[in-house]
């Protein structure tokens, strides 16, 4: 047994986490090198050996499962960077990805508005002759003089990556994979990514989208992971670097560097991660997640256990098979901008961002934000943000509600910095809503845990606003990301677009087979004992008709009649939660559109340390008091150091807890207990 | 008005404009029809108790005035004491303001106790309503031949469904699998909101509700009304053309005065014999839902936006038809074409004004519809909606930047097209082309957006059943300011053509396939589809902006090399010469040639 890391690499900083033998977590905060990430990687892991007294090769060799967390690719495709990639396709179906099936939802209903600029361009998109019909038969066969004549142009265009998507080729993938390898032999070194491996599911427009965006990220991602392995195993890493995916599962490097995709939003999955394994650790199974920052407000839900997954993901203006934690992202978080149009107090979308920030930065920002009404309201203390590293101006807090909000709405400032919060957090409860009705379940009967620096101060007038009882501030709030990265198992999302009626036992049953073999081999190649090995079955089942699906759990071993009847049990039970009583249309018969098959990797996981009880007098944490505004008027409120909370603490609101990098407000209607594991429970009395 | 505070206006208006938005995502994943599910062809309204609209369809926008129109028929239909908690109300009747008949409203009062506190209304598309033909009846001459046509009609009885209403409807359509869920669907939605509206006004209070309601309404209102001093008073006057079994004139005057705007479409033909006609409520819909595109998109819609609008339509023309006219083609016919109309007239003020960069091109408007029936995959008897495909229609060209391609029409900002795996999935026929159309932009300095073109043959089934008719193969969307037209539209059929042959070795495009090209007509007899005969369609593309010789010639050599724009038409319409065998742009004999061919004009 050794350390435990996690490497959660940001824009601004690169976190680490490190558990040890004894369940102690400790972290680390080195500044991201932007132009090469993986040196910030190595700093990082440098200042952790040197923590514990380690020389980095001492310390790499003691490391029994190092994961890490980056924000590559979501930077590649934001920023650029990506590579240059052409596109081979079915003769006729060259404007598939530029038509983007119209795709007008997702532009507005504005006459102005464009669409965001082709993944590929249309001179790069290449046409051959072949033809499969749905059911896999061959029409015609590959055209040996189109490829040559493709081959071609690949040549005189010098891309450095090229992406297959052929119609049906989910159904017959042999086309695919021959121009592959006549791809590879014609231009060796080239990276290529084929539709039928990348996402094998109906639909060639998002399978499209997807292989392009696998083949634009393949070349630098995969650069960037040889490199890094090659320097940590020349370091003395003796494991694989696991990889986070925004499934919240990991995957070792490699098969990440021939997946780039699926890494595209992993940013926020790592703190999910942690608020699922908190779950676990406090025997809660439905959690509302939510990390408020400066810019953004991400909510998300963990029911029964389960992460909600979207099967579906928007990736830089295109729709694509790209399996995702559902994170709901909302404009709105300290930074936003309150304004008044015609009588009216808007808050965001727009932000101050971190320049110039909130007016109290005293950077020259003007304008009122969320964060100048909490520190207003004194919900914040100017001389301890970022643990007093950064003082915040109250004065221009003040003047900057005053003068933009009170006085054009003839309320005084404190009544307006109110109306800021009020609305802001509306606004996160109305989001929080849609994630909610959008998977049919009831937002009262989850437990919420808040992180990231905006959150704790928000979280419960969220949650009352919701209805919901219970929030937890967890103690590693600001660093919730790096150590669920260390949580987190390997986990391989494999599927299969093969649609079968239901009630064709046999079909379905081989669909499994094929699955399962494929995620077996692939633990097995990546070292994970037989013990270790998890196979979970899923399926997305609709109505014969219909074109949404459902994705039900489906029981491991054989699949006879009787089972796939309990299926079709599940799945309208499953229905009317989702769409209410009355909605079910059994008539209709049902066809499973996706098989799914999570082929799970357990890896080593931390086990966090249960600090004794301090009993439940908190009073050695209190700091002192100050007047906090809640509901209507200032209170005197006691303030207490939440770094010497102890188990069992417990004291009734008003009060607020002060962290590093975040705060907690308990309001005057809730009390709060400090379990065992240091993390904040606020329950309302 | 009693007063109240800006804050908890802001807060409850979000949360209306949440439920609405929440209300069709619950229809939407509970609908069985394509045109529901992925077309998302649905409209959602929050109205208050005064039936006033609080919050117009967030979804497709113009079955918020349609909507708006059938709620008060319906409350004039039952009277106060007829409408009780827990009722639900049922109507397509285009004179009572649905768009047209397969326009299928589910309206529900919100109660709390016995007070009536809101609305809610819930429209669709329904495939299929019964008329003579599947689908739209292209061959109407009167409303009897569309289908059942119902008015206003008690269908949940305080919570109960009315089980008699639900079977009379689905006894009279073709598709009762899909339009059971479809209309279930529709009181789900319904189910949703209500409950939570409920919720907001038990905590905010009603009178507290009832004044939000007001205030959201001014606020929109006085909004509008600064928009609108921004254009110069005056009249504006458009006229446009509708191809179908002739040539129709149509025409709009907008008069600009003293903060309110009148579309006064007299002068426009007078009502046809057949479907092509309209109901004023499809026409003010179409208005209205230009005028929240273009002139107010940042504007929160609701009836604020158009207290200070007017709609003037003579009654018996094709805008404004008498009973027992046909207009089920509304829709699609005569209300695109009133979206267009607004286009140019608000685009002529816009011109004059210091707004002139909102001002469009005339948008794709010729709905195309070619149905193709023969029994499914499933053995049995379906119609193939290949409507669902035609929405490949081109944008207008935009005062500062090019038309969106392939975008459809200008008011449907909501729509998606189905994959061409999904269909053939679904329907035996193969597709062997779906691209942008080849030269089919309107050119100007600003090009409109390429619309598209699609080829398909029968797979699976020895032959199938076509029904088609189209319009704008013979009028095309307008250019501005020397913008040219897009491309028209078209529909073709090939017999007993080579492509069975040819796709041993190739996937053959349309115009590669042996046969002589049959242009279709506006409307057609039904025909049959054989084995070995293939359908063409083609959508318009979106007028120009300005003249095309004066667009830059970067923009057009990357159109040539994206394959978009045929070298020829960049000498002829563009004027941009490129050097022997390449496509750089020769620039002194791109300059001379558009120096010459401006003399010329």
């Amino acid at each position: 047994m050794g350390f435990l890391v996690g490497i959660d690499v940001g824009g601004t900083f690169t976190d680490g986490a490190v558990v040890t033998e004894s369940g102690e977590v400790r972290l680390f905060k080195t500044p991201t090198v932007l132009q090469e990430p993986s040196q910030g990687f190595i700093n990082c892991l440098d200042r952790a050996a040197r923590a514990f007294g380690l020389s980095l090769a001492g310390f790499l060799a003691q490391v029994d499962k190092l994961t890490y967390g980056t924000t590559l690719a979501t930077n590649l495709l934001l920023e650029g960077g990506t590579a240059r990639t052409a596109l081979i396709t079915t003769r006729g179906f060259r404007d598939t990805l530029p038509m983007a099936r119209v795709g007008r939802e997702y532009l507005g209903m504005d006459l102005q508005a464009q669409r965001p600029p082709p993944l590929v361009p249309r001179r790069l998109i290449l046409e051959v002759s072949e033809r499969v019909d749905r059911q896999g038969r061959v029409i015609t066969p590959l055209n040996g003089k189109d490829v040559a004549a493709c081959l071609d142009r690949l040549r005189q265009e010098g891309v450095q990556a090229v992406a297959v998507c052929l119609l049906w080729s989910f159904k017959h993938p042999e086309h695919e994979r021959a121009l592959r390898e006549e791809v590879q032999r014609a231009l060796p070194g080239t990276y290529v990514s084929i539709s039928s491996e990348v996402a094998p599911m109906m639909g060639e427009y998002e399978r499209t989208a997807t292989v392009v965006l696998n083949s634009m990220l393949g070349p630098p991602v995969a650069a960037h992971l040889r490199r890094l392995v090659q320097e940590l195993q020349d370091s003395g890493l003796r494991r694989p670097l696991l990889i986070m995916q925004s499934t919240g599962g990991v995957v070792p490097a490699e098969d990440a560097s021939i997946r780039p995709v699926t890494l595209a939003n992993s940013g926020p999955a790592g703190g999910l991660v942690a608020c699922r394994y908190l779950g676990e650790l406090l025997g809660i199974k439905d959690v509302i997640g939510v990390d408020m920052g400066g810019t953004s407000f991400d909510a998300s839900l963990i029911t029964d256990g389960e992460y909600a997954v979207n099967m579906v993901s928007r990736i830089k203006g295109n729709t694509a098979y790209v399996p995702m934690l559902d994170i709901h992202s909302v404009g709105a978080g300290g930074g936003s901008i309150a304004r008044v149009d015609q009588g009216r107090l808007k808050v965001g979308p727009q932000s101050a961002g971190a320049q110039p920030g909130p007016a109290c930065y005293g950077r020259g920002g003007s304008e009122p934000t969320v964060t100048d009404a909490d520190l207003v309201l004194g919900r914040l203390d100017p001389d301890y943000f970022l643990a007093g590293e950064m003082p915040l101006n109250v004065g221009l807090a003040r003047e900057a509600i005053s003068e933009r909000v009170a006085r054009p709405l003839g309320m005084d400032t404190v009544q307006a910095a109110a109306g800021i919060c009020r609305i802001v957090d509306a606004h996160m409860a109305d989001a929080m809503s849609t994630v909610t009705i959008q998977r049919g379940y009831d937002p009262r009967r989850y437990t919420m845990i808040a992180f990231g620096g905006a959150g704790g101060v928000h979280a419960s007038a969220i949650a009352r606003e919701l209805g919901i009882q219970t929030v937890i501030v967890p103690y590693l709030a600001t660093v919730q990301s790096a150590f669920g990265i260390v949580a987190s198992d390997i986990v391989h999302s494999l599927s299969l677009g093969a649609v079968a009626d239901l009630d064709d036992a046999g079909a379905i049953a081989r669909s499994y087979e094929a699955l399962e073999r494929q995620g077996t081999q692939l633990l097995e190649r990546e070292g994970v004992a037989p013990e270790d090995r998890d196979l979970r079955r899923f399926a997305d089942i609709r109505y014969r008709m219909q074109a949404h699906e459902v994705t039900i759990p489906v029981p491991l071993g054989v699949l006879g009649q009787a089972e796939v009847s309990a299926l079709a049990a599940e799945f309208e039970r499953r229905y009317e939660e989702l769409y209410g009583p009355g909605t079910v249309f059994h008539q209709a018969g049902l066809e499973v559109v996706t098989f799914r098959v999570e082929a799970v990797g357990r890896t080593r996981r931390p086990q966090l340390r249960k600090y004794p009880y301090g009993g439940n007098d908190a009073s050695p944490a209190r700091k002192g008091a100050r007047s906090v505004f809640f509901e209507g008027s200032f209170l005197d409120t006691p303030i207490y150091d939440a770094d010497k909370l102890t188990p069992g603490n417990r004291f009734d609101g008003p009060a607020v807890v002060e962290y590093v990098g975040t705060t907690a407000l308990v309001h005057p209607y809730q009390s709060a207990e400090v379990d065992p594991y240091l993390d904040l429970v606020l329950r309302a009395r | 008005m009693p007063s109240i505070d800006p804050v908890t206006v802001e807060v409850i208006q979000n949360r209306l404009t949440q439920i609405a938005l929440e209300a069709g995502i619950a229809l939407q994943r509970t609908a069985a029809s394509a045109t529901v599910v992925e077309a998302k062809d649905l409209g959602f309204n929050v109205c208050d108790h005064l039936a006033r609209t609080v919050v117009y369809s967030v979804w497709m926008p113009r079955h918020g005035t349609t909507l708006s129109h059938m709620l008060r028929s319906t409350i004039r239909a039952f009277g106060q004491e007829g409408i009780r908690p827990g009722d639900m109300f049922l109507t397509n009747d285009p004179y009572a303001g649905a768009l047209h008949v397969n326009d299928i409203a589910v309206i529900s009062p919100v109660h709390v106790g016995d007070e009536l506190i809101a609305w809610t209304a819930c429209a669709t598309h329904h495939l299929d309503v019964g008329a003579a033909t599947p689908g739209l009846n292209p061959y109407a001459t009167d409303w009897h031949q569309e289908g059942i046509v119902i008015p206003p009609t008690r269908l949940m009885d305080g919570g109960k469904l009315r089980e008699d209403v639900f079977q009379l409807f689905l006894r009279n359509v073709r598709l009762p699998g899909y339009q059971a869920l479809d209309l279930k669907g529709q009181i789900a939605a319904n189910n949703v909101a209500r409950t939570k509206i409920v919720e907001l006004a038990k905590r905010y209070g009603l009178e507290t509700l009832k004044a939000t309601y007001d205030d959201i309404i001014a606020h929109s209102e006085v909004k509008t009304v600064a928009r609108i001093r921004q254009l110069p008073p005056g009249r504006y006057e458009a006229t446009d053309y509708l191809d179908f079994d002739r040539k129709y004139t149509l025409r709009c005057t907008l008069v600009v005065e003293a903060d309110n705007l009148t579309f006064d479409f007299t002068g426009t033909d007078p009502q046809a014999p057949t479907f092509v006609n309209s109901a004023f409520a499809c026409i003010e819909a179409n208005v209205h839902n230009i005028l929240t595109c273009l002139l107010l998109p940042d504007i929160p819609a609701n009836e604020g936006c158009f207290r200070r609008v007017k709609v003037v339509i003579p009654e018996g023309t094709l805008f404004n038809c008498r009973p027992p006219a046909a207009c089920s083609g509304a829709s699609v016919v005569t209300g695109w074409k009133a979206q267009v109309l607004a286009i140019k007239v608000l685009s002529s003020a816009l011109l004059r004004s210091p707004e002139s960069w909102r001002a469009n091109a005339s948008w794709a408007s010729g709905a195309v519809y070619p149905t193709l029936s023969g029994p499914d995959h499933y053995g049995a008897k379906s119609g193939l909606p290949l409507a669902s495909h035609t929405t490949l229609h081109g944008g207008g060209a935009r005062a500062t930047i090019d038309g969106l391609d392939v975008s459809n029409v200008a008011g449907s900002t909501n729509t998606s097209v189905p994959n061409i795996e999904s269909t053939e999935y679904r329907y035996p026929v193969l597709f062997l082309e779906r691209r942008f159309t080849r030269d089919g932009e309107g050119a100007g300095k600003y090009r409109g957006g390429f619309g598209g073109e699609f080829t398909v043959v029968p797979y699976g089934a020895e032959g199938l059943d076509l029904h088609s008719w189209l319009i704008g193969s013979r009028v095309p969307p307008d250019g501005v300011e020397g913008g040219q037209p897009g491309a028209t539209s078209a529909i073709v059929i090939k017999q007993k053509t080579d492509v069975w042959q040819r796709m041993t070795e190739s996937v053959p495009s349309f115009v590669e396939l042996s046969g002589k090209a049959d242009v279709a007509r506006p409307v057609n007899k039904p025909m049959s589809l054989g084995a070995n005969d293939a359908l063409h369609v083609r959508c318009q593309g979106g007028g120009g902006f300005g003249d095309p010789r004066e667009r830059d010639p970067a923009l057009v050599q990357r159109d040539v090399a994206e394959g978009l724009v045929s070298p020829e038409r960049a000498r002829r319409v563009y004027g941009v010469v490129f050097a022997p065998d390449t496509l750089d742009v020769d620039e002194a004999a791109t300059r001379r040639l558009r120096r010459r061919s401006r003399r010329k004009v």
